[in-house]
């Protein structure tokens, strides 16, 4: 082992431990606080849950204060000898058979906005000087034969206009095994020889040219890295809520940043994108095992980045987070809903990891990281619970005498007493956990002099306790349906991969009803009984009742675009980002509002499997990237020429989704529908598939003049 | 040279000649060329031509021009070099192992373990 990596190992041993001591002792502290404070010291079972739950609950949210302690502590001392840009020169020459592969994973998305994000990469790349080194793989699982049909016309016409053949590839898998981790190893397995590093983007994720060279220094520089993963700042947020989510990101992401990887160092987490790989070592150790047991706590992993950041370090290898590291981007879900669906699969892919805390060889760290990524959900439910012991016993403080006697031997009563004097010293140590890192953000950006970069120390302010504001208000809407992901796993309701909205269209009412409806009653019930039974309870209880009533309108009006926009001319949650776009967003955004190619054909952009049965050049695009297919047997020819005469007779709404794709996946097949689709005369059947405007009368044929 | 002799009406010929348009407009062809070939191609079938036949004539002149199958650049993928990706044994009860092999006597094997193979 190099001298380095003892320092690191040594140091994150220390660090570590100092990071248990500091979130155990308070804890058991805090939890003898409550245990003191208790009327019935603690000799109830709800007594004991409050207890118990407290001092889990404490702990976890010591964990993230003493993170963004020792973040500010590294951002303030300006100096980490643990970093992995240490000593790196600019000018750090790459060795030119050091290829690397920038992997776009894609799933039913939209192939306009993931090429728009392709483009901005692509001439950042080339505005470095070192786009020979990168190559581009567009990896699609789409399973809609539109999208499919969408992502080769873009991919096609990208390389036209910026002549980027074989610099760009496109490839869609048939089957969509083990989901993004599956597509991923198929291209290892195709092509990963071919590099040394991989650089795997989410749709939405944005990397800019000068970036990805330092991190491909960084890998050069220390060849024990596996996977370096950058701190994407969120971006292009245009809606209340994604402003909200980008404003906070912006200003606490460094801190949090710097402060994971203080504890973490040469054992940090990889987030599945806007990092580099080590190809050969991904290879070798990252393959995922297959969970015994069903689906959704068994089968794939679907969380599989954390487990892959296992399995390297495992092998002897490290993973280091580059939080100060510039130029890396990602977008964020428009609304609560699009967030909560996204949590509603990492939580399924998180607990899957259960299984996985006491497996052999992972280091500490990782086990931690796992039983971290399931407290992430798992707390939702705890605090639930710790609210609903809160509410018993202010009920049972209501309804139930207390027991005087209840050891019948004593001829002393025993008082219940409630030592309030130890509840503000309790309350106040938990608001300290929760909002002293966000004061010290606040002092350490000031003094830094980025006010500015948030619109100033006035609006900077304001916006702090705007999104504490929004963020409480939220925060028991995320409980309840974090709660309810955990309870649904576990009975083993499972989840599929459904690709998110990307787009700021705002949630309708009907949705915004339909998802919180159930939240809002809730709400309504458990603060009217509260009030009733035990008012003084009711005031403690507000702030959770107020977020769970308001939690319809809150939902639809965070996501809309004009409410975002509204803050923005306010001067609130404004982001460096927004003040000084960097260039490869600008050229991403325009792309992806560019307008359509002219085409003669009134077949929306959409509509793909329209457009390869018909339209000639994209029917032979498409024809051309089909791979040898073998001849179908006599049985299948004679289902598909009934489906092919069923097509024509009904339109292409007659068929289902399934027969688009066999007849996209067939080239004969296809280009008999296109020959007899082009061979309809003027009718009814030809206007739906968009060969004609209007049908034929019946007597067209009239005599010359 | 065109001559003003007749004036046609017959509304099934402009559609005709309408859907040949068409079909050249959606190809990749120079725009004379796109005209010419469907000029030529209506010249050919005449003006009692059905739908289908005048667009078996203009595929049958698009191919004979080379024109058809249009081929368009695609250099699709990097040639492939082959590897594998194979998980490695990962006993997830590790504790459970060692009490069984405890209780049943059996040794610690000292090869490699072997990767499972996946996919």
């Amino acid at each position: 082992m190099t001298d380095f990596h003892q320092e690191w190992k040594k140091a994150a041993h220390s660090r570590r431990k100092i990071l248990m001591l500091l979130t155990v002792l308070p804890s058991v502290g805090a939890a003898y606080l409550m245990y003191s404070m208790m009327p019935h010291t603690a000799s109830n079972a709800i007594e004991i849950g409050l207890c118990v739950l407290f001092a889990i609950l404490f702990g976890w949210i010591s964990l993230g204060f003493w993170s963004a302690v020792a973040g500010v502590i590294l951002l303030v001392r300006g100096v980490d000898r643990f970093s992995p840009l240490r000593d790196l020169p600019d000018d750090l020459r790459i060795d030119p058979a050091a290829k690397t592969a920038l992997l776009f994973p894609v799933y039913n998305e939209d192939a306009k906005n993931v090429m728009a994000g392709v483009r901005a990469i692509w001439r950042s790349l080339v505005a470095t000087g070192h786009s020979d080194q990168f190559d581009i793989f567009i990896i699609s699982d789409s399973t809609s034969p539109d999208a499919w049909i969408a992502e080769e016309e873009a991919w096609h016409l990208f390389c036209c206009e910026e002549n980027a053949f074989n610099k760009v590839f496109y490839r869609r898998r048939k089957k969509n095994t083990r989901r993004k981790s599956g597509n991923v190893a198929d291209f290892c397995r195709r092509w990963g020889r071919l590099y040394r590093y991989m650089i795997v983007f989410d749709a939405d994720s944005l990397l800019t040219g000068p970036c990805m060279l330092r991190m491909v220094q960084a890998m050069e520089a220390n060849p024990r890295c596996g996977i370096l993963q950058t701190m994407p700042q969120l971006v292009n947020a245009s809606s209340l809520f994604s402003r909200m989510q980008q404003f906070a990101s912006r200003l606490y992401g460094p801190v949090f940043g710097a402060g994971l990887h203080f504890w973490q160092l040469g054992d940090a987490q990889f987030w599945g994108h806007n990092a580099i790989i080590r190809v050969d070592l991904f290879m070798k150790h990252c393959q995922l095992p297959i969970l015994p047991g069903k689906p959704p706590l068994g089968g794939e992993i679907f969380s599989h980045d954390i487990v892959e950041a296992a399995l390297m370090c495992r092998a002897g290898y490290e993973v280091w987070l580059a939080w100060d590291m510039t130029g890396t981007y990602e977008e964020c879900p428009p609304s609560m809903i699009d967030e909560l669906i996204r949590a509603r699969r990492w939580c399924q892919g998180n607990l899957q990891h259960g299984s996985l805390v006491f497996a052999n060889g992972f280091a500490s760290i990782h086990r931690m990281l796992f039983i971290n990524g399931i407290m992430f959900y798992a707390s939702a439910l705890l605090w639930l619970g710790y609210l609903i012991c809160s509410s018993a016993q202010a009920v049972a403080e209501a309804f139930i005498l207390p027991a005087y006697f209840p050891d019948a031997l004593t001829l002393f009563p025993v008082w219940p007493t409630l030592y309030s004097t130890w509840t503000l010293p309790l309350l106040g140590c938990t608001l300290i956990l929760l909002f002293l890192p966000k004061l010290l953000t606040l002092i350490l950006v000031t003094a830094r002099g980025e006010a500015s970069d948030f619109g100033g120390f006035i609006r900077l302010v304001l916006s702090i306790l705007g999104e504490i504001i929004l963020s409480t208000l939220m925060a028991p809407v995320r409980m309840l349906a974090h709660s309810t992901f955990v309870i649904s796993t576990i009975l083993g309701w499972g989840v599929g991969w459904n690709p998110q909205n990307r787009s700021d269209q705002g949630t309708s009412w009907g949705d915004a009803i339909r998802f919180h409806w159930w939240h809002s009653l809730l709400g309504l019930i458990w603060g009217w009984f509260m009030w009733l039974v035990n008012p003084g309870f009711f005031w403690w209880l507000s702030p959770i009742v107020t977020g769970l009533v308001l939690a319809i309108p809150l939902s639809v009006w965070t996501s809309r675009v004009s409410w975002g926009r509204a803050a923005r001319r306010c001067g609130l949650f404004l982001a460096p980002v927004e003040l000084v776009p960097p260039a490869e967003l600008t050229v991403m955004l325009d792309k992806r509002h560019s307008p359509t190619p002219y085409t003669p054909f009134d077949i929306p952009e959409r509509c793909g499997f329209l457009r390869a049965v018909v339209i000639p050049y994209v029917h032979f695009l498409h024809l051309s990237l089909l791979r040898h297919k073998r001849k179908p047997t006599p049985e299948r020819l004679a289902r598909f020429d009934a489906l092919i005469d069923k097509a024509l007779r009904l339109g292409p709404d007659s068929l289902s989704k399934a027969d688009r794709m066999k007849i996209l996946s067939d080239p004969e097949r296809l280009h008999e529908l296109h020959r007899k689709v082009w061979g309809l005369d003027d009718s009814p059947q030809a206007m739906a598939w968009g060969v004609c405007r209007t049908p034929e009368p019946q007597n067209a044929r009239t005599h010359t003049l | 040279m065109l001559v003003n002799a007749e004036l046609r009406t017959d509304e099934h010929a402009l559609r005709v000649r309408d859907r040949v348009l068409l079909y050249v407009r959606g190809m990749t062809l120079p725009t004379p060329d796109t005209l010419d070939v469907a000029a030529a191609a209506l010249r050919r079938v005449g003006p009692d031509a059905s739908t289908a036949e005048a667009m078996d004539c203009l595929r049958e002149l698009l191919t004979e021009r080379g024109a058809l199958p249009i081929k368009p650049d695609t250099r699709g993928w990097p040639l492939m070099e082959r590897g594998i990706m194979v998980a490695e044994e990962l006993d997830r009860a590790p504790w459970l192992t060692a009490i069984v092999r405890f209780l049943f006597g059996k040794k610690k094997s000292k090869a490699k373990p072997k990767g499972t193979p996946h996919d």
